[in-house]
C-alpha cells in the first residue's frame, strides 16, 4: 500500500494541484487522496499511473452510496468524478441526453424538464450522480412504469483499469452493434472501470400529473388496494405503500396525457374513498416528497427485499416474525407491485446478523450502510459455482492487475 | 470430425438428436444470408438443457467449435458453420416449462417459436412484447441471441427489457442456472450481457420472459403518400411532438409494388410513393386521443389517403402488406439482401435518401421498409446470386449504407445483428481498444473461443489481446 502522501505527489505530475484533495477517515475507509480529473485524458492518465505505481483505486461520484460497499482490504486513492460533469448532447427531437458522470440527476431533470421525463427518478436528486447511480445500479420511483435504470441507458464509454477509453452501445434508441458492455458496467460498483460519459434514452414530459393517497389501518389493507391496480386497466407510474406511525399510507403516482389522468383519478377515487388528491404544482411537489422519503434523513435503509409479487405477503410475514423473534423493528416502504421492500431497521445493530439468517426465505436480500460484520457475511446468496467463478473471470479479464477495489456488496467472488 | 466422436454424441442425444446425412445437412448450410454458406458436417439437435451440457462437455474435450443456431431465420450470417464444427439447433426444444399469470412471467425452452408464446399469453390477457417479421419461425431463444426487435419494440424495447432469466451452457458444458425472475441482478449482470452476443458467449437453452399486460384497445392509421420525404417527416414529428404510438413503420413504392402483386395484396393504391403505418394502443381514451394528434400531424404532410382500423380483423388487413413484405418481395427478385442500420430519427429523411441515391448509382433496385419509430432502416437490395458481379455491387452498395449511416451517429444494426455479415464494419463504429475490451469480455466466457468463432468481434481485434498478454502487458485470466 502507497502512503497517503506519496500517493498525493505521485498524483501532482498527473493532474493540475486543485485536481487533488485528501478524504479524511471515517467509519469505512481511511484517511486517503483524492483525484478529480476533469476530462477523459485526465482519467485514462491517472488510471495508468496507479497502474503502473500499483496503486488500489476506489471510483466515487458523491459518496452517498459507500456504505453500499463492503469495506475494500486495501485502498490507496479515490476517484472522483466531482470535476467532470456537465450535459454533452441534448437531443430534444431525437430523445436522448448525453452526460458525464460527475452530474447529477437534478442538472440532468431539469436540463430536459421543458420537454422530457428522465429515469430514473432517484430519491436526494442534488445528492446523486449519473455515475454513481448508474454504478450501484440504482433504479427510481418511476421503475414500475419506465423500467429499472440499465434499461434507460443506450451507451456508456468507460475508462478501464489500463487508462483505455471503452465504448458501448451509442446514441440511438436502438441499437445491437457489439456486445452490451454497458449492461455490464451498470451495477458493477465500480469495480470493473470508471463511468465517463452516458447516453440515456428520455420518456414525453407528461402533460398532467396526480398523486393520490389513502391512508389504512392495516398494511394488508394498503396492499389489498394496490394489488387491486394489477386488475384495472390503470397504469400508475408508482405504487408506494408506506408505514407511517400507526397508520399505512398508499400513494398512486399517475402521469400523462389530459384525459387519461383525469379519468385514472376518477376511476381511483371510486376505488379509494376519502383519498387526498394532488393535483397540478402540489402533485408535483407530493411526488418529488414520496421520492425522497426513500432516504428520510438522507441515509439509505439498511435492507432491501425483493421477491415474486405472488410471494410478497408470505416474505412479508416472515420478516415481521423474524424482527419480533430478535425484539427489533422496523419501517417499511413497500412498492408491491414490484415486490420490492426498504425496511429500515431499529434496534440494536448485533442482532441483524441473527435477522439475516432468519430470512433466508425466497426474497433476494440486499444488506447496505449495515454493520460491516453483516456486509462481510452477506454473501452469495445461493447462487452457484459456475456463477460465482464467471464472475469472478470476467473481473480478471477486466480488471487484470486488481485495480479497482474489490467492495462488491454482492460480488460473491472474492 | 471423427466417426468415434459422432457415434459418442448420437449415444448422448439419441438417434435424432444428430444428423450427419448430406441431403439432411443442406438446410443448414446458412441462415437466412445464403449469400454466405458452408456446409456442416453435423448437426446436433439436444432435446433439453442436460442434453446440451452434456454434447458440450464432449465437444469441449475435443476441441470441436460450435454453432448455436435457432430457426436459422437470422440474417447476418452468425448461424452460418464454421469448418470443422459443429451446429447445434434448439429446434427440439420446444416446451413451455412455466406461465406464470399472476407474477407476469412464462419460461420456455430455447425452441419455442416467437408467435406460439404471443399466442399462449393471449388467452390470459398478456402478451410477448419483442415481434420480429420473422415471428412466424423464430425462437425464443434466438430471440434472445440477437436482442430482436420488431415492429412493437418502438414502444415496449427489443428483447433485452423482456428477458428476466435465462439457462446458459457454456463452452465447456457448465450450466448457468440464471433462470429466477430477479428484479436487479446479484453481482454483475450476466443475462444482461449474455443477451445479444450471437451465440458467442454460450447456448441458452431455456429464457424466462416478462410479459405485459395486453392493451385494452387498439387503432391502426395508415396514411399513403405521395413522396417518401412526406412520409419520414410526418415519422420526425410525431416523435418530436412526444407522441408515443406502439409502431411506426414505412413502407416504400416497390415495396407496394411487390406487396400488391403478391398474396399480401393490401390494396395499397400503386400510384402512392410510400405507406406509413401507425399503430396506438391503451385505454380507449388514450387511443382516442392519441388518433386525434396523430391524424393532425399527417394532415400537415398531405396523405393520398388516411385508414383507420380498430376491429382486430381490418387491423390485421392493414398490417398485412408490411408482414408479407418480404415474402412479397421474392416477386421482383430472386434475391433480396436485407440491410439493417439505425440513424438518428431527426436524420430519417435524409439518410432513406441516400440509401436511394447510393443505390442508384450502383444500378441496383431498392426497396425500402423500415421501423421508422426507432431510425431503423432495413434497405432491401434486389440481386441475383447466380451474377457475382452484382453481388459484388450489392455487398460493396450495404458497406456504403453503413458507412453513411454510422458517419451520421448511428449505428452499424439495429435488430440482425454482426453475425459474420458486418465483422468489417465494426472497425467503422468501434476502435481497437473497443474491440479488446469487447475480446476481453468473451475470452472471460469463452476462453477456448469456440463458440460461435469468428463472428461479432472481428478475429485480428482478439488477436491483439493475446499477444499482448503473451507480452505480459495485460489480461492473463
Amino acid at each position: 500500500m502507497s502512503s497517503p502522501d506519496r500517493t498525493a505527489t505521485l498524483l501532482e505530475s498527473a493532474l493540475p494541484r486543485a485536481a487533488i484533495t485528501r478524504r479524511p477517515a471515517d467509519d469505512l475507509l481511511g484517511e486517503i487522496p483524492v483525484a478529480a480529473p476533469d476530462s477523459a485524458e485526465q482519467w485514462s492518465e491517472v488510471l495508468r499511473l496507479a497502474g503502473r505505481e500499483r496503486l488500489c483505486v476506489l471510483p466515487l461520484g458523491l459518496g452517498s452510496k459507500l456504505g453500499w460497499l463492503r469495506t475494500p482490504e486495501r485502498l490507496d486513492l479515490a476517484l472522483s468524478s466531482a470535476r467532470f460533469h456537465g450535459v454533452s448532447a441534448f437531443e430534444a427531437a431525437d430523445g436522448t441526453i448525453t452526460a458525464r458522470a460527475g452530474t447529477t440527476l437534478a442538472a440532468l431533470s431539469e436540463a430536459v424538464s421543458a420537454t422530457h421525463h428522465l429515469s430514473p427518478e432517484i430519491a436526494l436528486p442534488r445528492a446523486s450522480t449519473l455515475g454513481g447511480v448508474l454504478a450501484a445500479g440504482t433504479s427510481g420511483l418511476d421503475r414500475l412504469r419506465h423500467g429499472p435504470v440499465r434499461h434507460q441507458v443506450l451507451g456508456i464509454t468507460v475508462a478501464l483499469a489500463d487508462g483505455s477509453l471503452v465504448k458501448s452501445g451509442g446514441r440511438v434508441v436502438k441499437n445491437v452493434t457489439g456486445y452490451d458492455l454497458h449492461r455490464l458496467w451498470c451495477g458493477s460498483s465500480g469495480t470493473l472501470c470508471v463511468l465517463l460519459e452516458t447516453t440515456l434514452r428520455l420518456y414525453p414530459r407528461p402533460a398532467r400529473e396526480a398523486v393520490l393517497e389513502a391512508r389504512f389501518a392495516d398494511r394488508a389493507g394498503a396492499l389489498e388496494r394496490a394489488r387491486a391496480l394489477v386488475r384495472s386497466a390503470v397504469q400508475p407510474v408508482a405504487v408506494v405503500v408506506e408505514e407511517q406511525g400507526s397508520e399505512w399510507c398508499l400513494s398512486v403516482v399517475l402521469s400523462g396525457r389530459d384525459e387519461i389522468v383525469a379519468h385514472d383519478v376518477d376511476e381511483m377515487r371510486r376505488g379509494l374513498p376519502g383519498s387526498v388528491l394532488h393535483e397540478g404544482a402540489d402533485a408535483q411537489r407530493a411526488r418529488a416528497e414520496l421520492r425522497d422519503r426513500e432516504r428520510p434523513d438522507g441515509t439509505w435503509s439498511p435492507l432491501a427485499l425483493a421477491c415474486r409479487p405472488s410471494r410478497l405477503a408470505r416474505e412479508l410475514e416472515r420478516l415481521d416474525t423474524a424482527l419480533a423473534g430478535r425484539g427489533l423493528r422496523a419501517t417499511q416502504r413497500i412498492q408491491p407491485l414490484l415486490a420490492h421492500v426498504d425496511v429500515r431497521i431499529e434496534g440494536p445493530r448485533e442482532r441483524w446478523l441473527e435477522l439475516d439468517r432468519e430470512l433466508d426465505g425466497d426474497a433476494q436480500r440486499r444488506w447496505r450502510s449495515a454493520p460491516a460484520e453483516l456486509m462481510r457475511a452477506s454473501g452469495p446468496d445461493g447462487r452457484s459455482a459456475p456463477e460465482l467463478a464467471l464472475q469472478q473471470r470476467l473481473k480478471t479479464a477486466l480488471d487484470p492487475q486488481g485495480l479497482f477495489a474489490d467492495g462488491r456488496p454482492h460480488g460473491g467472488a472474492r | 470430425m471423427t466417426k468415434a466422436l459422432a457415434r459418442e454424441l448420437r449415444r448422448l442425444l439419441g438417434p435424432q438428436g444428430v444428423i450427419d446425412e448430406p441431403t439432411r445437412l443442406l438446410p443448414y448450410e446458412s441462415d437466412a444470408l445464403a449469400l454466405l454458406a458452408v456446409p456442416p458436417e453435423l448437426v446436433l439437435l439436444p432435446r433439453d438443457t442436460s442434453q446440451t451440457a452434456a454434447a458440450l462437455r464432449l465437444l469441449a474435450r475435443h476441441g470441436v467449435p460450435v454453432v448455436p443456431r435457432g430457426a436459422g431465420t437470422g440474417l447476418a450470417g452468425g448461424a452460418t458453420p464454421v469448418a470443422g464444427g459443429v451446429v447445434v439447433s434448439t429446434a427440439r426444444m420446444r416446451d413451455v416449462l412455466e406461465l406464470n399469470v399472476e407474477d407476469r412471467f412464462a419460461r420456455v425452452q430455447a425452441g419455442v417459436v416467437n408467435v406460439d408464446l404471443t399466442g399462449l399469453c393471449q388467452h390470459h390477457g398478456l402478451l410477448y412484447a419483442p415481434d420480429p417479421s420473422s415471428q412466424m419461425a423464430c425462437t425464443i431463444g434466438g430471440n434472445v441471441a440477437n436482442n430482436s426487435g420488431g415492429p412493437h419494440c418502438f414502444k415496449y424495447g427489443a428483447t433485452t427489457r423482456h428477458v428476466l432469466g435465462l439457462v446458459i451452457v457454456t463452452h465447456d458444458g457448465e450450466v448457468l442456472d440464471l433462470s429466477e425472475p430477479v428484479l436487479d441482478p446479484l453481482g454483475y449482470d450476466l443475462v444482461g450481457t449474455f443477451v445479444g452476443s450471437e451465440g458467442t458467449l454460450g447456448i441458452a437453452t431455456e429464457v424466462t420472459v416478462r410479459l405485459s399486460p395486453a392493451p385494452a384497445a387498439i387503432e391502426v392509421l395508415l396514411a399513403l403518400f405521395r413522396s417518401l420525404d412526406d412520409a419520414c417527416d410526418s415519422v420526425t414529428d410525431i416523435i418530436a411532438a412526444r407522441l408515443e404510438p406502439s409502431a411506426l413503420e414505412i413502407l416504400d413504392r416497390l415495396t407496394i409494388e411487390a406487396v400488391e402483386r403478391s398474396v399480401f395484396a393490401a390494396g395499397y393504391p400503386l400510384d402512392s410513393e410510400a405507406v406509413l403505418l401507425v399503430e396506438l394502443e391503451g385505454t380507449e381514451i388514450d387511443v382516442a386521443a392519441q388518433a386525434r394528434d396523430v391524424l393532425a400531424i399527417l394532415e400537415r404532410h398531405r396523405p393520398i389517403e388516411v385508414r383507420r382500423a380498430r376491429d382486430p380483423v381490418k387491423r390485421k388487413q392493414l398490417w398485412a402488406g408490411r408482414k408479407g413484405a418480404f415474402g412479397a418481395m421474392g416477386r421482383i427478385a430472386p434475391d433480396l439482401y436485407v440491410a439493417d442500420a439505425v440513424v438518428p430519427r431527426t436524420k430519417l429523411r435524409e439518410l432513406v435518401a441516400r440509401t436511394v441515391e447510393i443505390c442508384r448509382e450502383a444500378n441496383l433496385r431498392l426497396a425500402t421498409v423500415f421501423h421508422a419509430g426507432d431510425g431503423n432502416l432495413h434497405p432491401n437490395i434486389c440481386y441475383d446470386r447466380r451474377n457475382p458481379e452484382e453481388v459484388k455491387r450489392v455487398l460493396e452498395a450495404g458497406h456504403r449504407i453503413l458507412a453513411e449511416c454510422v458517419a451520421a451517429g448511428g449505428a452499424l444494426t439495429g435488430e440482425h445483428g454482426v453475425g459474420l455479415e458486418k465483422l468489417a464494419e465494426m472497425e467503422l463504429y468501434f476502435s481497437a481498444d473497443d474491440l479488446a475490451a469487447a475480446c476481453r469480455l468473451r475470452d472471460a466466457w469463452d476462453p477456448d473461443r469456440r463458440m460461435n468463432p469468428g463472428k461479432v468481434v472481428p478475429s485480428h481485434a482478439c488477436l491483439e489481446v493475446r499477444s499482448a498478454r503473451r507480452a505480459g502487458t495485460g489480461a492473463a485470466p
